[in-house]
């Protein structure tokens, strides 16, 4: 019996698989990088706190930080299913003056960074501002501000979940329900609401994953959480504690990350061929009640508050005629930045996406798992563990010098933006890559090709769409970040507009982060936008 | 990035150093132009711009690093012998003299630190004060009339201040003056007036800024804080004043920022030569009238908004306890307040 | 005492914005009978069915189910869930999650639901599927498990939506006999909702043809199957019913001129200009001016196309034609339309 001919191989098969490997690597960096300093914690240069790991977890406070942490992630889930899953019920299902509108503006908070919501809302609703003095509230900020601001933060991804599988569900169910005498609430439960749990399940499980890694939104509403605390003990050169909320950090957000990644295969639900576009009917009182509430909520705290604050910090630094900082340098910075790091990001999430879509078998398997990993990782997590893999390296080495120009140079920082982002430029460039038919490069040795000219001639075109929404994705996200420019960035130089805004909302120079967060959310809605008037893949 | 080309320069400059047989650093040769390398824990907001001045007063180019001053302090430790920087600004005194007291600062010439009153430099002369900041309270003058304001600050521990107030236990100042009160009275005094504190449930800020703001708009009253902060803003629109405690009370701290030249440096001409910048006339001038702090050359008068202290009314702190921060972290850390 | 008519449709119109889909739709199914809607795709029998049910709101006419009007000039008296029908779906919409048992007993209340569950799996051969979900069992099995969930809440009338849609020919005469012995058996009024000619005429008592019309469908004639097969009232409905082509005639009292030949007309027909011709309406006779084209195996007979001078004609016949040249002659009165 012949061996099969191993030349059957497409053309870069071996190089993908190689760059996935590669890939694989990068991400364990910065976990080598914890533990390096896990293991064998270095002594604090000034006297400081005693590094033993056991001595910090049995300190007071570590339980409620751990709690803390646990009770935001779970408020986030169970809020953001509940707001999610109305809205998306009313935008599929529901007939109501004003539903396209709805439907539309109820997801635009997707684009807004955590921190912009976090500190225009914490504003207006602490007193001093307009909201917090009309209701007489003190202060919004703390764990239970973190939950309303991060529940309209993952909201609208689970609005689309549920979406999609609502309309994958068809009505037909319902109706029948309804045909046997069921109340509008039984048929719903009987009808719909199986098809949904799996959406349901993977929304919520995302949303907790999402608002246990969050750094933005916690650090500026001062919630006692362990993203939040990790890149405090940083600043402070805590490293042995660093490390300690770093570990505690994973073993919150590990088990999460499993979790969705086995409930993502049910995720859609079940289906049948055609599904008849369910009737839309007109909500009672309560439950048209209860989705102008969610609705309110989502718009007002996710768009309305976020936009209108900011212009209204900017029009009152001109009328109280204050000097703004020029906004060049940031726009410069984060344009340059952004988009070195989308190129990175795509090329790095080449090999994957190629595994995943033109192979079988443990690569393809292997090559989603590897995209998709550092996505789970908070970004405040990668940062600290790519600073400590520097540092460990370079020591190692007996050069403790290089660390600075290594930070300076920004690699650790091109790095750790790549990492975070690899899995949403993974997405486009894998569907770009399905779309290549293996057969075709059977076809081409049929007819005499070299694999250079099928690599140029056939695979790069039907890539670079991929390749360039992958950049695009990757360029807005890296925009927008927080935690692992500040942690990284800082050293480099680089004053990107996410830093702009921290660094003058910190110090109350409202007019100036308003500035650069107006500009920040415009191009960020733009991005938003463009994707939605697309039909979706 | 200027920062990423001087920095990648200074490693090989720095490469070049330690492969000179003799251990000296290298003469710098005649026609490059020295570049003086600062990290810098005060923030770029309020000095970059007189450090944008050098080059035009000095002749002597620098590159900055900004960052956070126990961060870089670290990291000047770390990277040892081999360190880039020339000269560390440091936004409070405790971990200039941390430093100090490792080695990891030159002496510096009498004509330099004789340019500042002695209360204002190290008594080892290895750092020099280039201005003053002096910790007060931040208060609503209506919601805290004259009769309620404290004459101690021991007094914020009482529980009739419970939701009023606000602090910044992760500033570097904050920390420096725990470290100045458990020198003043001592760790049990200082333990229980943080605790007393905490229970007040004190609003957290990041920085010191926002207290300003924040006792302007009425969510808190009362804020801890560095003078020079109410002046970023229309304090008379919001309605806020500082306010000291009584003379020699343990509140009244003044606090240096300061400025050393990292021993072993190779630039040491270039970086005396900033360092003299920061404390001559003209980036005293600017330290009083542009960020309103208290000058430490004398003859420089402060900013006329700004009420002169008479050094009476200022408590005395030995600085070697400021220089004791790996204590006060761990006390903080195991109060809960960090 | 009269029963209530199950179902009375009374001038029944409805459109999507300005596109008519129904218009003036009046028909009524009486105690026990088995009514076929007939109709090409896109002619609102879904729209009928869905406004009927509840599940849309006409705008115009009268729904009466068991002598209750539901629904009447755009206004709901009744919504879905108070209906009494049953509906079986296109493609069965059972519940997932629940059991072949629980699934029938869904509309059912009390305890005698489990007695009512036990006769309706009985009768609908299902006994030994009671307790396995929906998704295990065949597409013939789960189209009966539709039936016995509406069947169980014994609703006024049942309606099947196209029940022969996803089922393979091979199966369509067992399927279409089983779905029937089941309804005549329950005593159940149905109304089932087709395009299968074939189904509709076999299965049902009586047939309502709904055909296309310029403000939405509109019924075109009611009547046995036979009736509305060998006798349409015209052109339109004789296609729907069955293979037709016309012959242009002239109808001189009972007798027609066609190109073909002259005929006999039946005598109840009203149409006078043209000739209703199924394949099996005319037969071959040797000798004759036109030309067989191609014959087709039909068993147990054959489908031959001959030439004329009208276009080619498709002729049933029995046994494969011996001669080329024919001439073609009906075997009974022929019928009209116009």
């Amino acid at each position: 019996m012949p061996a099969a001919p191993t030349s059957h191989t497409p053309p870069g098969t071996r190089t993908a698989r190689a760059a996935t490997v590669g890939v694989g690597v990068l991400v364990l960096v910065p976990a080598l990088g914890l533990a390096a300093f896990a293991l064998d914690p270095p002594p604090d240069p000034f006297g400081g706190p005693a590094p033993s790991l056991l001595d910090l977890l049995a300190a007071p406070g570590m339980g409620s930080l751990v709690l803390g942490t646990l009770a935001l992630g779970l408020g986030v889930a169970l809020g953001a299913v509940l707001v999610g899953g109305l809205l998306a019920y009313a935008a599929e299902r529901l007939d109501f003056p004003g539903r396209r509108w709805l439907s539309v503006l109820t997801v635009l908070p997707l684009a807004l960074p955590s921190y912009i919501i976090a500190s225009t809302t914490s504003r207006a609703l602490s007193r001093g501002g307009p909201i917090g003095d009309l209701l007489g509230l003190q202060r919004f900020g703390g764990v239970l501000a973190a939950v309303v601001v991060l529940t309209v933060a993952t909201a609208p991804y689970v609005q689309l979940v549920v979406r999609a599988a609502l309309s994958r569900a068809g009505g037909a169910t319902e109706e029948a329900a309804r045909t046997l005498g069921a109340s509008p609430w039984r048929a719903f439960q009987h009808g719909t609401l199986p098809a949904l749990r799996p959406a349901l399940a993977y929304g919520g499980l995302v949303a907790l994953l999402y608002a246990t890694s969050d750094f933005g939104a916690v650090a500026v509403l001062d919630a006692p959480v362990l993203t939040w605390r990790l890149f405090e003990a940083v600043t402070h050169q805590d490293l042995a504690r660093a490390t300690l909320f770093a570990l505690l950090l994973l073993a919150v957000v590990g088990p999460l990350y499993i979790g969705t990644r086995v409930v993502r295969g049910d995720s859609a639900g079940p289906g049948v061929a055609n599904p008849r576009a369910a009737a839309r009917r007109r909500p009672g009182w309560l439950l048209g009640g209860a989705v102008a509430l969610a609705a309110v909520l989502q718009i007002g705290l996710g768009l309305i508050i976020p936009v209108a604050s900011q212009l209204s910090w900017v029009l009152d630094g001109l009328h109280r005629g204050l000097a703004f900082a020029p906004l060049v340098e940031p726009v410069v910075h984060s344009t340059l930045a952004a988009a070195v790091a989308a190129v990175v990001t795509a090329a790095l999430a080449l090999g994957p996406a190629w595994g995943a879509g033109q192979q079988r078998g443990p690569w393809h398997t292997a090559s989603e798992q590897v995209a998709y990993l550092p996505s789970a990782v908070p970004g405040v997590l990668v940062a600290f563990g790519l600073l400590l893999a520097g540092l460990a390296l370079t020591r190692g080495l007996g050069h403790a010098e290089w660390y600075a120009p290594l930070l300076g140079s920004g690699v650790l920082l091109v790095t750790g933006w790549s990492l975070r982002f690899v899995a949403e430029a993974f997405g486009p460039l894998r569907a770009s890559a399905l779309q290549v038919d293996p057969r075709l490069w059977q076809a081409a040795r049929v007819l005499g090709g070299q694999r250079g000219r099928y690599l140029s001639s056939v695979v790069a075109p039907a890539l670079a769409p991929g390749a360039g929404a992958a950049a695009l994705v990757a360029f807005v996200a890296v925009l927008k970040e927080l935690p692992v420019t500040l942690v990284l960035g800082s050293a480099t130089g680089l004053r990107p507009l996410p830093y702009r805004i921290w660094d003058r909302y910190s110090e109350a120079l409202w007019h100036d982060a308003g500035l650069a967060g107006l500009v920040l959310v415009a191009v960020a809605l733009g991005a938003v936008w463009s994707t939605l008037k697309e039909p979706s893949a | 990035m200027r920062t990423l080309l001087l920095s990648l320069t200074a490693l090989l400059v720095g490469c070049g150093d330690t492969a000179t047989p003799t251990g000296e650093p290298a003469t710098p040769k005649v026609e490059e132009a020295p570049t003086v390398t600062i990290y810098s824990g005060r923030g770029e907001s309020l000095i970059g711009p007189l450090l944008d001045r050098v080059e035009a007063e000095t002749g002597v180019k620098v590159a900055v690093q900004y960052g956070g001053t126990s961060e870089l302090a670290t990291r000047l430790l770390a990277e040892g012998q081999a360190s880039p920087a020339d000269v560390f600004l440091a936004q409070d005194p405790g971990h200039l003299g941390a430093l100090a007291e490792r080695g990891v600062l030159a002496p510096l010439p009498e004509s330099l630190l004789a340019q500042v009153s002695p209360a204002y430099r190290d008594d080892g002369g290895r750092w020099i004060g280039t201005s003053g900041r002096l910790r007060v309270l931040v208060v609503h003058s209506e919601r805290v009339p004259e009769a309620e304001r404290p004459h101690s600050l021991e007094e914020l521990a009482d529980p009739r201040w419970k939701g009023r107030l606000g602090w910044a236990p992760g500033n570097g100042s904050f920390q420096a003056h725990v470290s100045a009160l458990r020198s003043v009275w001592g760790e049990e005094r200082t333990r229980a007036w943080l605790q007393g504190v905490s229970a007040n449930a004190p609003t957290v800020y990041p920085k010191n800024s926002p207290q300003v703001e924040a006792a302007g708009s009425g969510a808190i009253d009362v804020g801890w804080v560095n003078h020079y902060y109410l002046y970023k803003f229309d304090h008379q629109a919001l309605g806020v004043v500082n306010h000291s405690f009584e003379p020699g009370d343990a509140g009244n701290l003044m606090m240096l920022s300061g400025a050393g030249i990292r021993a072993g440096s190779a630039q040491a001409e270039a970086a005396e030569t900033v360092v003299a910048f920061l404390v001559s006339e003209t980036a005293q001038q600017y330290f009083a009238e542009q960020t309103r702090e208290y000058p430490t050359r004398p003859g420089v008068s402060t900013h006329p908004d700004v009420p002169a202290i008479a050094p009476e009314a200022l408590v005395v702190v030995p600085q070697d306890a400021l220089a004791d921060v790996g204590a006060t972290r761990t006390m903080l850390q195991e109060l809960g307040l960090q | 005492m009269t029963p209530p008519t199950p179902l009375s449709v009374h001038a029944l119109g409805h459109a999507f914005g300005q596109v008519g889909v129904l218009d003036q739709v009046s028909f009524e199914v009486g105690p026990g009978e088995v009514v076929a809607l007939l109709g090409p795709s896109g002619v609102g029998k879904t729209t009928l069915l869905r406004a009927i049910a509840g599940l849309l709101t006409p705008g115009a006419g009268r729904v009466e189910l068991a002598g209750v009007s539901v629904v009447n000039d755009g206004l709901e008296h009744v919504p879905t869930e108070r209906r009494r029908v049953g509906l079986v779906f296109q493609d069965y919409a059972l519940f997932p999650h629940l059991s072949v048992a629980d699934n029938v007993a869904f509309g059912l209340q009390g305890p005698s639901t489990a007695d009512r569950v036990a006769s309706l799996l009985a009768l609908t051969e299902l006994s030994p599927f009671a307790g396995r979900r929906p998704q295990t069992l065949s597409g013939g099995q789960q189209q009966r498990v539709a039936l016995a969930r509406a069947l169980a809440t014994e609703p006024a009338v049942l309606l099947l939506d196209e029940p022969f849609a996803n089922v393979d020919p091979a199966l369509r005469l067992a399927l279409g006999e089983g779905l029937r012995r089941i309804v005549v058996e329950s005593g159940q009024a149905a109304l089932l909702i087709t395009h299968d000619r074939d189904e509709a005429l076999g299965l049902a008592d009586r047939v309502l043809v709904l055909a296309p019309g310029s403000k939405g469908g509109t019924i075109a004639q009611s009547g046995l199957p036979d009736a509305v097969y060998s006798h349409p009232v015209s052109a339109t409905v004789a296609g729907l019913t069955g293979p037709a082509t016309f012959l242009p005639g002239l109808r001189r009292d009972d007798e027609v001129e066609t190109p073909l030949g002259t005929w006999a007309v039946d005598g109840r027909c009203i149409g006078g200009t043209r000739v209703v011709v199924r394949p099996e309406t005319l037969q071959l006779i040797v000798g004759g001016p036109w030309t067989i084209g191609r014959v087709r195996s039909a068993p147990p007979g054959f489908l031959v196309q001959v030439h004329t001078a009208e276009g080619p004609i498709w002729v049933a016949t029995s046994r494969r034609p011996t001669s080329k040249k024919v001439r073609l002659s009906p075997l009974d009165p022929v019928w009209m339309v116009d």
